[in-house]
């Protein structure tokens, strides 16, 4: 069978690339290997304000079941207890650059509601969608070429293939762009999902839906609530992973301020999920012969914090376009599909990686350390304390300083090496180290004490 | 209070093919596939990775697995089109 666009995966990605290519008059089909969208769905933290402003068309129409508007993110600091030793909370900054950003931080939803409602749009442009469908190969020409797709019952389809299949690629495999990602390039995740009644969250939760909770007991955990449930999940590197991330998990449901937190949202577990979330400095190459790669199969997600539903919606935009003007130049070589990498390279997803490397390692190295996170949760707190009157603040100053500069050692050289060059690299400019502060709240320790009356 | 992991993961009907494989030719029983499944279809025996035969009863699909393996032991697929894990609420 003869299509102009060939869709492998109807994810978010699948579903504008699908649409994309449809309007634009190509011949599409998009494959779904569950009985509907959303069913094989990698989660997902939220919908980000992005996704407004850059398919607006789309998302003033969105009204799902599940949604909760998130207007507020909250960071329990916690000991190596799972108590909570500090809190920080904070709402979307006046400084962003467009309206939604200025009025809301996430929108939350179950993809299997959004994927499904998002696949609408791609039918309603006219493409074709097959469900319950495995695709398994690449079709290949007498030259070797990749032309087409191959279904788990040797059907053939010849086209433009865009993969959106996700982060195990069966396209990026068998077209030979990549066996697989690496220890350091994809994530395991796993969560699970809790009912609660709707009213309860909205009592105790409300719009201050985005937790993050931070212990030596577990890999930083995400808490991010829905109309009438909530996902609660935590992800590690392949390359980190010591044992069975579902321990750290359990751990932390367990731990007094989450397990109080459920039992007053009367909440239960419903569901519980495993996929993998490529998390990379820099993608990898994202097109071959006649091939695209979008969404997680090229690896896009952002560097900072994993999110990937605007960068697949992004990127199956961009491809579906680049297939257009294949089709209209009547040319699938590797030029004219790397005329895709070059626009997603210069394009708001290709800013995403402009300090991919330093937000990496940040995160593999503080966060996600269960070794060092716990000293800093303390620093921070310690800091706090500063503006309390227990003891004096004088006193208080300089017990600080004194055990900043003892812990100091294994915390700084952390910021040192990888928060620091991200300033620089935001700054555009040297930063080359960050001893110039510590040298300072060294000489800020008093040599001696002074009364300043006498 | 945390009922067992089994319970809450649901799959739709339907013969899924085997889509997990397990070459033992080539295991060095390095163990990452034990300690990596989250849901502990893995185990040891004569010295090699064997699957729970029943794992397509709980298997998630998350290829982690095939992800750790650098012996090429483990063959994983998806299962057939329309069968397999469902995740209502994901």
């Amino acid at each position: 069978m003869k299509y102009d666009v060939i869709v492998v995966g109807c994810g978010p990605g699948g579903s504008i690339a699908a649409k994309t290519a449809a309007e634009n008059g190509l011949k599409t089909i998009v494959f779904e290997r569950g009985q509907n969208p959303g069913e094989k769905n990698a989660s997902g933290v939220g919908l980000t304000p992005k996704i407004w402003r850059d398919f607006p068309e789309i998302m003033k129409e969105m009204n799902l079941p599940s949604q909760r508007v998130a207007r507020r993110c909250t960071a329990h600091l916690c000991d190596e207890k799972g108590e909570i030793i500090a809190e920080l909370s904070w709402t979307p900054s006046k400084l962003n650059t467009y309206k939604e950003a200025r009025e809301f931080m996430t929108v939350m939803v179950y993809r299997h509601q959004y994927d499904k409602w998002l696949s609408t749009f791609a039918v309603n442009a006219g493409a074709e969608l097959k469900t319950s469908t495995l695709i398994t190969d690449v079709l290949r020409d007498d030259k070797g070429r990749v032309i087409g797709v191959v279904d788990e019952k040797g059907n053939k389809y010849e086209g433009i293939v865009i993969a959106a299949d996700g982060a195990l690629s069966v396209i990026a495999n068998k077209a030979g762009i990549r066996p697989k990602f690496g220890p350091y390039e994809t994530t395991l995740v796993v969560n699970y999902d809790f009912e609660a009644p709707a009213d309860k969250i909205d009592d105790i939760i409300g719009d201050n839906a985005l937790h993050t909770w931070f212990s030596p007991l577990y890999p930083a955990v995400y808490h991010f609530f829905k109309k009438d449930g909530f996902h609660i999940g935590l992800g590690q590197w392949f390359g980190a992973i010591k044992k069975n991330l579902r321990t750290y998990l359990e751990a932390c449901i367990k731990s007094p301020p989450v397990a109080k937190l459920i039992k007053q949202l009367n909440a239960k577990p419903r569901e519980f999920h495993a996929h993998q979330l490529p998390w990379l400095q820099y993608p990898g190459k994202t097109y071959a012969y006649n091939v695209m790669l979008v969404g997680d199969a090229a690896g896009f997600p952002c560097p900072l914090e994993a999110e990937g539903i605007w960068h697949a919606m992004y990127s199956g935009r961009l491809a579906a376009l680049n297939a257009k003007d294949a089709i209209d130049n009547n040319d699938v070589s590797e030029e004219q599909m790397k005329k895709y990498e070059d626009a997603w390279v210069n394009s708001p997803l290709g800013e995403e990686f402009s300090a991919g490397k330093e937000f990496q390692e940040f995160w593999a190295g503080l966060p996600f350390n269960t070794e060092k996170i716990g000293e800093f949760n303390e620093i921070v707190n310690d800091s706090l304390n500063l503006f309390t009157g227990a003891t004096s603040h004088l006193e208080m100053s300089q017990l600080f300083l004194k055990n900043l500069r003892e812990k100091g050692p294994s915390i700084l050289p952390l910021f040192r090496k990888y928060l620091m060059p991200y300033i620089a690299r935001v700054l555009e400019e040297e930063l080359s180290d960050f001893a110039p502060l510590t040298n300072v709240l060294e000489k800020m320790l008093p040599k001696k004490k002074v009364r300043r009356r006498n | 209070m945390l009922v067992p992991f089994e319970k809450v993961i649901h799959k739709l009907e339907g013969d899924q093919g085997d889509f997990i494989k397990v070459n033992q030719e080539n295991c060095v029983a390095c163990k990452k596939c034990l300690i990596v499944c989250p849901v502990n279809l893995w185990y040891m025996k004569d010295g090699k990775a064997n699957i729970r035969e029943n794992y397509k009863d709980i298997c998630l699909e998350c290829g982690s697995c095939w992800q750790v393996c650098d012996y090429n032991a483990i063959i994983f697929t998806y299962p057939k089109g329309g069968t397999g894990v469902i995740f209502r609420r994901g």
